[in-house]
């Protein structure tokens, strides 16, 4: 009986043996114990250890490095961005000017900034800000302006897709949803394409980003499709705009009127 | 003996898939104890010798992974694989509820050694009301999930074969 329990009794008073005392003295007993029998044991868990720590690191910069490759990305449309907008447009005036206050229910809202005639701004000057078009100046007084922002429903542009070169008119709802209309149905717009100001446009230089496409909404029967956008610039988070000291040269619009009447 | 190395080898098995996968399968903090379902099972076909020694090698080598309670792990499975050595014949039935009820008691033999230690070494008694009655229970479903699943494969001659 006694023979028949005393291995068990033993490893019972070993494992007994290697409790005593403190942390600090059992800490101790294990690093012996894992640098001389368990050895092979300790140093194959340190490796297992290193390759999981490996695989996270691993984890860590690929997910860094797609950060990394989405804002190389953001900067090669801005960098092209900028190689598009014209010298000219380069050299136009501008006045910078602070937002004041919001005039209109909330989705046909327009903006008042802190800047008027006095600075030289006019009415139908373009209105930008760091990300892209803001909007156009409809109203002056001498040291205030009201914007008519690209999310009112009053607002036109002519717009065109940077990617496929194709034309159309930027409009938005009275939901404050934003479109690109008049795309011809056969034209290989996609989402995520960056609509810029095009030539066609009356009040903006060509080259100015607007925003990107975010659904394309083909219409059955119909010679057109439209594109719902997502605006660079976010009118809630705006504290100041750019507004550009430009006119488009009236002579070509007077020459239309002229060859219209004429007719 | 051939009988005894092979569990030793199978249970290397097991103590490198608590450190690989141990983590991975905790619920709230618990992380489950592979090493106890594989003593219970082995301590019963096998001899009490073998299994004592086998279960220490093992309860020590767990512990050497968590060193602030070494010895204990060791001291716990050497008690289960004793246990279930000796007084596995008298119940030895393969019916699921007897299976489950012995792997219940293990785990219990298991947890109370270690709650009592969490509550002498740290007065911890948040443990012996959170986390103890989820040890208990989650560890003895892995238990008994293992505990079949060997006896399925031990009936198949997969890795032991039990008839000598």
């Amino acid at each position: 009986m006694i023979r028949k329990y005393a291995l068990t009794v033993v490893l019972l008073v070993v494992s007994i043996a290697l409790f005593l005392g403190d942390r600090q003295a059992r800490i101790h007993r294990a690093d012996s114990i894992g640098k001389t029998v368990y050895y092979p044991f300790i140093q194959s868990i340190k490796i297992l250890d290193g390759i999981s720590m490996l695989k996270k690191q691993n984890l860590s910069l690929f997910q860094h490095n797609a950060q990394l490759q989405l804002r190389l990305r953001s900067l090669e449309e801005q960098l092209l961005t900028l190689q598009e907008i014209p010298d000219a447009a380069t050299d136009i005036n501008y006045v910078v000017a602070n937002l004041v206050g919001f005039h209109g229910e909330f989705g046909n809202r327009n903006i008042i900034i802190d800047q008027g005639y006095l600075s030289g701004i006019e009415v139908n000057n373009p209105v930008i800000c760091s990300n892209g078009v803001v909007g156009k100046i409809i109203l002056t007084a001498a040291n205030h302006s009201v914007i008519l922002p690209v999310q009112h429903p009053e607002f036109k542009l002519g717009v065109l897709d940077r990617k496929t070169r194709v034309q159309g008119l930027l409009e938005s709802s009275a939901s404050g949803k934003v479109f690109m209309s008049m795309i011809p149905s056969d034209a290989a717009i996609a989402v995520g394409d960056t609509i810029i100001t095009s030539n066609l446009s009356r009040i903006f230089p060509r080259g100015f980003p607007v925003g990107f496409v975010s659904k394309v909404v083909k219409i059955p029967g119909e010679g057109y499709q439209k594109a719902e956008l997502s605006t660079f610039v976010n009118i809630s988070s705006m504290e100041q705009v750019i507004v550009l000291l430009y006119k488009r040269d009236s002579d070509f619009d007077d020459l239309i009127e002229d060859e219209s009447r004429g007719q | 003996m051939m009988k005894a190395v092979g569990y030793y080898f199978l249970g290397i098995v097991f103590l490198y898939a608590q450190m690989l996968m141990g983590d991975s399968l905790s619920i709230a903090g618990v992380v489950p104890n592979l090493l106890l379902g594989y003593i219970i099972f082995m301590s019963t076909r096998i001899s009490l010798n073998a299994s004592v020694v086998i279960a220490f090698l093992f309860g020590l080598a767990f512990d050497l992974t968590y060193p602030y309670h070494l010895g204990l792990g060791s001291m716990a499975l050497v008690l289960i694989a004793a246990l279930v050595n000796v007084y596995h014949p008298l119940l030895n039935k393969e019916k699921p509820a007897y299976v489950a009820l012995g792997v219940l008691l293990m785990n219990l033999v298991f947890f109370v050694l270690f709650s009592l230690y969490q509550l002498v070494a740290y007065h911890d008694f948040g443990f012996l009301v959170l986390k103890f009655p989820l040890s208990l229970i989650y560890n003895s479903v892995i238990s008994f999930v293992i505990v079949s699943v060997l006896a399925f494969f031990s009936r198949l001659g997969f890795y032991v074969r039990d008839e000598e």
